[in-house]
């Protein structure tokens, strides 16, 4: 199936005589600390759309901020048309007439859709003034406007502020935006990440139409069910490397899923094993720490549902994890959990915390419960970078009558003592407990946060994405110690997008895409290839 | 801290636990002398360019400030406003809030003081005893201090609840309390015995006299909230429960709402102090100078405030001592415009805008080390 070095000319719609539109060879970018891309190559057809896939890091953006010209490749090259491009800017992208639509739209809210369009291009009456004295010749953009809209079927209130216009027609303006500046090759960022499934469908049958009229239509997503129905070809990236490039109607769903996620991922599963004979020793508990029942959020402006009636249980002393690509209810999730009271009025349904609902209870009231939390965005949740380890040992244990006197005078003492007795215990180095919390490695800053939130014993432990940014040999550790933690006695929600890691630690496993439960799974008898399946969501069974 | 982490990689030896907090706290205490330093230079260094010698500049500068009891007392009076209100910026800055408004808290505050005092004055009269005088001084001080509190409170609730920025409701606060303040002392508390804009006396009872040993400065004890201000402060935001909120917010607001704060309501909290801790200017004005409210009385001291947090990085006892430079200056200038041919008493300003120039500067002393 898999084609090496690329895909052979003579496509449907081909109409290039077999010269690719896009070209990369051999494309490598190394940041700081990791190689983004290494032997990345691929090629795309004129006219057809060109799906490409991977998981979150697997380096398909870098890919295609190289294509944009926002990056500068390290090594390799990227040829348009059968030539060399050199880009050191989008300016010289916009030049090989590529354009790019980013997942977080760039438009001016308050300017009308037709101001928007014209930004940075406004055609000028008046020509014997200077420049930025001319008019604005509004009306001729608006002709030639309504004659692509016409083309591609799109309709758009020209006139109308962009902050009044729907997420679905703001795409459209940028859409027509690079369509106005006579694009060939398109770029689309998630583009569907936005969307209701109506939305979608419309979305792709535009893009059908533009590919019919010659262009190239690049879209990169973690959906594959929407490459399956609408791409032409499919490039796959995983762990900064291409390993498949296919046409899509030679592949399947699931040989799609199972390239993705990846077959050789044994590593980490096989400390498996072991664990599970541990399971078996330990009693089943029958506390119920933390249950979902029917749980919807809602957002705050449009109708589509965040989460939608998920309900499930997780007992005193086992691992429940939450599998789904990120963005599809896993924040909501957590939110629901640790601020309920943040969501009042959008949530709907029950959630009960050890028996108690724990509707409208704030952080600090969960957290007075035994609530502990390892937050997927460390840097934003979890520590302050420019104080002590002392000062942050003291975050979110400053309820705490250990630490706080009943004057409510802080006890510095005793959390310099704990600090000391946490960084050795939980091997954070250096062992310097007045260091600032910025001069320690992402790796040790987590096992920081772990060893906070876990020493004063928790009732119950959410861990997001708990490996996100740590070096391999930290990986382990932590690993290690949310079993322990597990074994203790203590119920942990395991929340991440790493399929390995929810194997790895999970007893049982949920599935989440689009905020929907998706399926339970038995980790010992799941294939990672089921899970894919899930979601990417195609439905269990 | 920049130069400060890369030495922190290595692994200390446990017998020098403390040594590196200590030594970025010594580290940012030279930048701030350093800072302090270069910007004193350039200033005397115009002098030069003005046909002065700048040694000499700077003796008339240290003798107009520390040079007699009197100078020294004129420099701690000039100092105290200088360091209440930079502390009450450095309060709300502790919790990343901006507080551009203590110029308007400071005026509200002492015309509440002031007003309090006629009231008791007229319930009263001017016999008390020591029991009446007690509590004449805590009402007066009760009343300034709710007064400035509350028009810290405003900007700090509609920031929690609105997310409507402190810096604009600062801003229009200044010019709301300075209207309304000069409208009520001139249309109901007005002094029937003088033509300035200004209110009728309080009680003499309620006054702080300048201390005998003062030198004739007008130095009294009232301005002894000084120094209890900053103690007070120092402990709030080091060593207290709802220091620590203040500063975590200040850090980051989403750790800190993880961590089970509520981010609203340790900002109402850190503007309503930064507003009382404003507040005592306008109480030592009434209390401790003038014993009345006079139209215009502050020069700016809410606003020179920021400059003297900023000197100061927003610590209690480096905004002391900034106070007290910034006074120094402010006092030692006063005797340019005769001792000397060519500058002025302006000198003062170009010297505290030098020095806050350089503080700032660090920052790009910084980015220039990063780049290379």
């Amino acid at each position: 199936m898999t084609l090496p070095g690329g895909l052979p000319g003579g496509l449907p719609g081909d109409v290039s005589g077999g010269v690719p539109e896009i070209e990369f060879c051999e494309v490598r970018k190394v940041f700081p600390h990791v190689v983004a891309n290494d032997g990345v190559s691929f090629r795309v057809n004129r006219g057809s759309i060109h799906a490409i896939v991977g998981e979150n890091g697997a380096g398909k953006s870098t890919a295609m901020k190289i294509l944009y010209g926002l990056y500068q490749a390290d090594s390799g090259n990227v040829k348009i048309r059968g030539k060399v491009a050199h880009f050191s800017g989008p300016r010289d992208a916009l030049a090989w007439r590529i354009g790019m639509v980013h997942q977080h739209f760039m438009l001016s809210a308050s300017h009308s859709a037709l101001d928007n369009v014209i930004l940075g291009s406004e055609p000028t009456r008046t020509r014997f003034l200077p420049n930025s004295l001319r008019t604005i010749d509004r009306s001729q953009v608006l002709r030639d406007l309504e004659k692509i809209s016409q083309e591609y079927g799109f309709v758009v209130p020209w006139t109308e502020p962009v902050a009044n216009l729907s997420v679905g027609v703001q795409q459209r303006i940028e859409i027509i935006k690079l369509l106005v500046k006579n694009s060939e090759i398109l770029i689309l960022d998630e583009p569907t990440a936005v969307l209701t499934p109506q939305e979608t469908d419309d979305l792709f049958a535009r893009l059908k139409q533009m590919v019919k009229q010659g262009k190239t239509v690049l879209v990169i997503t973690h959906k594959l069910r929407e490459v399956i129905d609408f791409a032409d070809s499919v490039t796959v990236f995983r762990q900064g490397r291409v390993v498949g490039n296919h046409l899509v109607k030679e592949i399947t769903l699931g040989s799609l899923a199972e390239e993705m996620v990846g077959r050789k991922v044994k590593s980490v599963r096989a400390s498996g094993p072991v664990e599970t004979s541990d399971q078996v020793a330990r009693p089943e508990s029958t506390t119920l720490a933390l249950e979902f029942s029917q749980v919807t959020v809602l957002p705050h402006d449009s109708k589509k549902a965040l989460l939608s009636q998920l309900s499930f249980r997780v007992k005193a002393g086992e691992i429940l994890g939450i599998a789904g690509v990120e963005g599809n209810g896993q924040s909501e999730v957590l939110t629901a959990v640790l601020q309920p009271k943040t969501l009042s009025g959008r949530l709907s349904g029950e959630i009960k915390f050890f028996g108690e609902p724990t509707v409208n209870l704030s952080a600090l009231e969960m957290r007075k419960r035994g609530l502990a939390f390892i937050s997927d965005d460390r840097h934003r949740e979890s520590v302050l970078l420019d104080h002590s380890l002392i000062f942050n040992r003291l975050l979110g244990f400053q309820f705490k009558e250990k630490y706080i006197t009943r004057a409510g005078n802080v006890r510095w003492a005793e959390v310099s003592k704990d600090t000391e007795r946490l960084i050795e215990e939980f091997d954070v180095r250096p062992r310097e407990a007045e260091n600032l919390m910025s001069a320690l490695s992402g790796g040790n800053q987590q096992k920081f946060v772990i060893g906070r939130e876990v020493e004063f014993s928790p009732r119950f432990l959410v861990a997001a994405q708990p490996t996100r940014g740590v070096d391999i040999g930290a990986i382990e550790a932590i690993h290690t110690r949310l079993r322990e933690v597990r074994n203790s006695g203590i119920g942990i929600l395991l929340i991440s997008s790493e399929l390995e890691e929810i194997l790895a630690l999970s007893d049982r496993i949920i599935v989440l895409c689009d905020g929907r439960f998706m399926g339970e799974y038995d980790p010992k008898a799941v294939t990672e290839k089921e899970l894919g399946l899930a979601m990417g969501g195609a439905k269990n069974g | 801290m920049a130069d400060g982490e890369i030495k922190l990689n290595s692994s200390p030896p446990r017998s020098h636990r403390s040594r590196y907090s200590v030594s970025l706290k010594i580290q940012a205490l030279l930048r701030s002398i350093v800072s302090v330093v270069v910007g004193l230079s350039l200033g005397l260094l115009v002098t030069a360019v003005a046909g002065e010698n700048p040694i000499r500049v700077l003796g008339i500068l240290a003798k107009g400030s520390f040079g007699s009891v009197y100078d020294f007392s004129m420099t701690l009076f000039y100092s105290a406003p200088l360091v209440l209100s930079g502390l009450s910026v450095a309060m709300a800055f502790q919790c990343g809030l901006f507080n551009i408004g203590a110029e308007g808290q400071l005026t509200a505050s002492a015309l509440a003081a002031a007003a309090a005092g006629i009231a008791w004055k007229q319930s009263f009269g001017l016999n008390l005893g020591w029991v009446g005088q007690s509590t004449g001084v805590l009402f007066c001080l009760f009343a300034g201090f709710l007064a400035g509190a509350f028009v810290g409170w405003i900007p700090g609730i509609l920031k929690a609840k609105r997310q409507s920025h402190e810096v604009i409701n600062t801003i229009m606060l200044n010019f709301i309390v300075t209207s309304f303040t000069s409208w009520v002392a001139l249309y109901w508390l007005k002094n029937p015995d003088s033509q300035n804009p200004e209110t009728a006396e309080i009680s003499r009872a309620l006054f702080f006299a300048p201390a005998a040993w003062a030198g004739g400065a007008p130095l009294s004890y009232a301005l002894l909230l000084a120094p209890i201000a900053v103690f007070v402060v120092w402990w709030v935001i080091f060593r207290t429960r709802l220091g620590f909120e203040i500063r975590a917010v200040g850090a980051n607001p989403d750790a800190a709402r993880a961590g089970g704060i509520s981010v609203e309501r340790t900002q109402i909290i850190a503007m309503t102090l930064a507003g009382a801790i404003a507040a005592s200017v306008g109480v030592i004005e009434v209390l401790g100078n003038s014993a009345k409210f006079k139209v215009g009385f502050s020069p700016g001291f809410g606003f020179t405030g920021i400059a003297v947090a900023l000197l100061g990085r927003n610590h209690p006892v480096g905004v002391l001592a900034s106070g007290l430079l910034f006074g120094a200056l402010h006092k030692g200038s006063g005797d340019l415009d005769f001792e000397t041919e060519n500058v002025t008493r302006d000198l003062a300003q170009i010297l505290q805008a030098l020095v806050i120039l350089s503080v700032c500067a660090e920052g790009l002393w910084r980015w220039i080390k990063w780049k290379r």
